[in-house]
């Protein structure tokens, strides 16, 4: 088995992803000395790419709130009718909602990574408030595993 | 037969205590035996003018009544003016005549009565003329026996006598009349009320009994062979005026069951409530000129040959007498409820007159009052019951427009049909029933609620038809009228109706109802009976009632609508700012915190060295983004709060706005993700004119709106395109304006679209899928920012190379606040 850690990140701005991606490997290094990241930047791409996210054997997956449904162009997907009701606002939930429900996925740990107040969020989701400092997140994703492996057979 | 002659004034007393005790009109006869036999004479005849419009001398004579001995076989025969009896009319100078020329006398008689005289050896007449009715009008015959010829003092005692015959006659009308009257009233006063429940067979029996026992009583007192009584009940059957009680002699002929007004002389005296009096309907056709001058457009129109008849029926020997008729009209508070009528007298006096025609139209009036009365007390009745039903329908519509109105979307067809259902059953002649309501945008009615089964007649497509049925307010409908007047239409013969699209061509009666609210008017309720005769008086009071009930409900409705649309566009409102505030912070939080991030991580890159320009270039992106995001932000607050955009005028000079551009178009660069690969490039030269053109602006507010439509040029262009700065001047409406414009390439503009770009909130629908952030403000806070300026923000629709082209328009010159 490999130690490499394999995190989602579903994170529409680039440079933030970037950002992210650099500081979550540095608060991680001491127990992961190497984390890859499968950055999903569009709510449409997750969709798209389900079948590959479910087999991927992710450890947890980032999940930012507020997310565009797909890059501008003449070929954009169409959206299905919740996405066209409720808008970008809260797609990063909705992505949660598929891996929640999804038996692949139904086990994963999911922490959303977003600016927005815990308030305006529903309760019972682990949610984390982007901030500069990375490390509530690394410790929030390294208890996920730690309860995730202490539940494995 | 008694002989001598007595002196006058024993004549007279005789005759005073004889007349006196009459109580039948018939009584004339025995007047006239007493004059009779006061003069020795075998009988006794009272002749009198035909009324007529002729000259008197080309009228007849017709008796009213006679006295003979023994049994008098002619009955009605009638006397030519040129006879000595009409000789002593025009003349006004007593006849008589003995032996030898009262040959004359008798060839003027018809033949039975020439035969009787001379079986009685009458052989002389005197006759005396004196006024019956006002006006030498009537003569009193006396006819004697041989040998007892008439001489010049017996014929002064007669006209001495006949003097007194009109007032005898008349107070023995009015005597007997007097004691009908009395004792009608007496019998209505017995028999009480009419009974409430007139459906009820023994209710109904007793009704009739006294009408009956009314008709007797009349046919007795003027001893008429045929006497009638018509009503109305204006609840089963308004308009048509039934035959109640009668004494209808002429056996194998049907009696006319019901009368209409202006049917017949019946329905001539109830149409024009006056009454109607023919002296011998035998001679209409030939009074019938007569009888049009006194009642113009009269029409006898019975099915009767009434002349066989009195033959078959009175079979006399000679000519029949008048066949006078005469009918009162039965009418209480102006309003005719129907008739009472005499036909044919069995005795003298013969036909009717103007007394007894005043006798019968009290008797009528007592008819009147007490049918009357139970019309009245049965239409309160009924009237109450209405008026409850239809304040119970109200109160329970009001309960259903409570629990309507509650809604969000009031179901006013509902309301409309429960009001259509309340007028149905207090008004049951109301069949046809509709709300129409103004279709404001083609001016015309058209069917909101429909009720009755008539609208459901025909097949599925006809029926359609009928409900879609529009009328324009132009078009000379009732309803259109009832919309200009704003007041209520009753049209009590629809048939004749002067309004045009009528749907159902059967209808009679129709009520038209203002559906309004005080000044404003909304539709009409209609109410349309096909059934003969008018709606009860309270018809109209209900429809207007429910009417206005209606128009107070739709008022209501509409003014939930319009709440229920501004709670709506409120709480679109509300949640589009909760939306732009969440977005704010979004926006504002990610970039001081990556800021913040970047600023730590060039902090330790300049520490270890490894700091390069591409870091600082972002930071520098970052750090515009969030100054962008914090003005728009302070100008949203300020434009949400009233505040107007105060404008800092600079002049913009060539070199600082391509400096200013380049770094707008390099920082703006930096923020987009490398793999969609945008180019921004700026066209310098483009910005030559400023050096020959004045153009002032806001330069941080420029730098804003210039930041706003590049960010969105970043966020919506098709990847692999480019996004170009440029300048130069353009003129609209005639002006000459510098601009900036932001070229790109991204999803299309359309006409429809444009205009709603610079709405607060709005975002075009491919638009909001192609970013994560953002609540469609920033091309609003451009326009406003543009409007302070004086200018504005010029859209230009996508070309056909697909491009898109957003302008900021600077008027040239000194701004007026810097004059």
């Amino acid at each position: 088995m490999s130690n490499e850690l394999r995190l989602l990140l579903i994170e529409d701005d680039h440079l933030q992803a970037q950002g992210i991606q650099a500081g979550l490997r540095d608060q991680l290094a001491r127990d992961y000395p190497s984390v890859a990241f499968d950055v999903v930047p569009t709510e449409s791409e997750f969709y798209s790419r389900f079948e590959q996210i479910a087999s991927a054997g992710f450890a947890a997956a980032i999940v930012d709130v507020m997310l565009r449904w797909a890059d501008p162009s003449p070929q954009m997907p169409e959206p299905p009718t919740e996405v066209l009701e409720g808008g970008f606002f809260r797609a990063g939930l909705r992505c949660r909602g598929k891996l929640a429900t999804d038996p692949r996925t139904s086990s994963l740990p999911v922490v959303i990574y977003t600016v927005l107040e815990e308030s305006r969020l529903p309760a019972g989701i682990d949610i984390v408030v982007k901030s500069t400092d990375l490390s509530p997140l690394a410790d929030r994703i390294r208890r996920q595993l730690a309860q995730r492996k202490s539940v494995q057979p | 037969m008694q002989t001598g002659a007595l002196p006058l004034a024993q004549r007279l007393t005789r005759l005073f205590a004889v007349a006196e005790k009459q109580d039948k009109l018939s009584g004339i006869t025995q007047i006239l035996q007493v004059i009779a036999r006061s003069f020795n004479a075998e009988g006794c005849i009272l002749w009198e003018v035909r009324p007529g419009r002729e000259p008197i001398q080309k009228r007849e004579l017709f008796p009213l009544a006679e006295y003979f001995e023994g049994e008098w076989p002619v009955g009605g025969q009638h006397l030519g003016m040129s006879s000595r009896t009409g000789t002593a009319i025009l003349e006004g100078a007593p006849q008589w005549a003995n032996a030898k020329d009262f040959d004359g006398i008798k060839e003027a008689l018809p033949e039975a009565a020439g035969a009787y005289l001379e079986a009685r050896n009458v052989q002389a007449a005197c006759s005396v003329a004196f006024n019956l009715r006002g006006g030498v009008d009537a003569a009193l015959n006396l006819y004697r026996s041989n040998p007892r010829p008439f001489r010049k003092q017996d014929a002064h005692y007669l006209s001495e006598v006949a003097s007194r015959v009109p007032y005898l006659y008349h107070s023995l009308v009015d005597r007997v009349g007097l004691e009908s009257l009395n004792s009608v009233t007496q019998l209505i006063r017995s028999a009480g009320p009419v009974p409430d429940e007139l459906a009820d067979e023994s209710a109904r029996k007793t009704f009739l009994d006294v009408l009956n026992r009314i008709v007797e009583l009349v046919a007795a007192t003027f001893d008429s062979l045929e006497c009638s009584i018509y009503l109305e009940d204006p609840l089963l059957e308004p308009g048509s005026y039934r035959l109640e009680a009668t004494k209808w002699p002429w056996i194998g002929h049907r009696q006319p069951q019901t009368y209409r007004k202006g049917y017949g002389l019946t329905g001539y005296c109830i149409e024009h409530q006056i009454p109607v009096r023919i002296f011998d309907l035998g001679r209409y056709d030939e009074d019938l000129a007569f009888v049009n001058e006194q009642y113009p457009g009269i029409k006898w129109s019975d099915p009767i040959d009434l002349r066989r008849c009195a033959t078959e029926l009175l079979k006399p020997k000679g000519e029949l007498p008048p066949l006078s008729f005469m009918c009162a009209p039965i009418i209480l508070d102006s309003r005719s409820l129907g008739s009472l009528r005499c036909a044919v007298t069995r005795t003298g006096p013969y036909y009717f007159d103007d007394r007894q025609v005043r006798f019968l139209c009290m008797v009528a009036d007592q008819v009147a009052e007490w049918w009357g009365g139970y019309l009245s007390i049965r239409k309160a009745r009924i009237e109450s019951s209405r008026w409850r039903k239809l304040v119970e329908g109200v109160s329970r519509l009001n309960s259903l427009v409570h629990d309507e109105l509650k809604k969000r979307e009031p179901s006013e067809p509902r309301i409309f049909q429960d009001a259509l259902r309340i007028a149905a059953e207090v008004n049951p002649q109301a069949e046809i029933l509709s709300v129409r309501l103004v279709d404001e945008a083609t001016r015309a009615l058209y069917y909101a609620a429909t009720h009755g089964e008539r609208w459901q007649q025909g097949s599925p497509k006809e029926i359609a038809e009928r409900k879609d049925h529009r009328y324009p307010l132009s078009g000379g409908s009732a309803g259109a009228h009832v919309i200009q007047t704003k007041k209520l239409l009753h049209e009590p013969d629809a048939q004749q109706s002067r309004f045009k699209g009528e749907l159902f061509p059967d209808v009679r009666a129709k009520i038209v109802a203002p559906v309004s609210s005080g000044e404003k008017i909304f539709g009409v309720l209609d109410v349309r009976a096909t059934q003969p005769g008018s709606f009860p008086p309270y018809a109209e009071l209900v429809s207007e009632l429910l009417a206005r009930q209606l128009g107070l409900y739709h008022f209501l409705a509409l003014k939930i609508q319009e709440l229920n649309k501004s709670q709506t566009t409120l709480e679109k409102s509300l949640q589009t700012q909760q939306r732009i505030y969440e977005d704010f912070q979004h926006q504002m939080k990610t970039p001081v915190m990556m800021a913040l991030q970047l600023a730590q991580s060039a902090a330790r890159g300049f520490r270890s060295g490894r700091l390069g320009a591409s870091d600082l270039a972002v930071l520098r992106g970052v750090c515009r983004k969030a100054d962008r995001v914090s003005k728009n932000m302070a100008v949203f607050a300020a434009l949400a709060s009233g505040e107007p955009l105060k404008v800092k005028w600079k002049v913009v000079r060539y070199e600082e706005a391509v400096r200013s551009l380049s770094d707008s178009a390099e920082d703006h660069a930096i923020m987009v993700p490398p793999e969609r690969e945008l180019r921004l490039t700026t066209d310098d030269e483009s910005l030559r004119v400023l050096q020959t053109t004045s153009v002032f602006a806001d330069h941080d507010l420029l730098e804003q709106a210039l930041s706003n439509l590049l960010d969105n040029a970043g966020k919506y262009s098709y990847p692999r395109t480019k996004i170009t700065l440029k300048g130069g001047l353009t003129r609209r409406d005639g002006q000459t304006y510098f601009y900036i414009g932001v070229v790109n390439k991204g999803f299309e503009i359309g006409a429809a679209e444009r205009p709603k770009l610079v709405e607060r909130g709005f975002r075009g629908s491919k638009a909001q899928l192609a970013t994560g952030e953002g609540a469609g403000i920033g091309l609003w806070i451009v326009d406003q920012i543009m409007r302070a300026h004086g200018g504005f923000l010029d859209i230009i629709l996508t070309s056909d190379r697909g491009l898109n082209e957003f302008r900021l328009l600077f008027r040239l010159g000194v701004p007026k606040d810097l004059q």
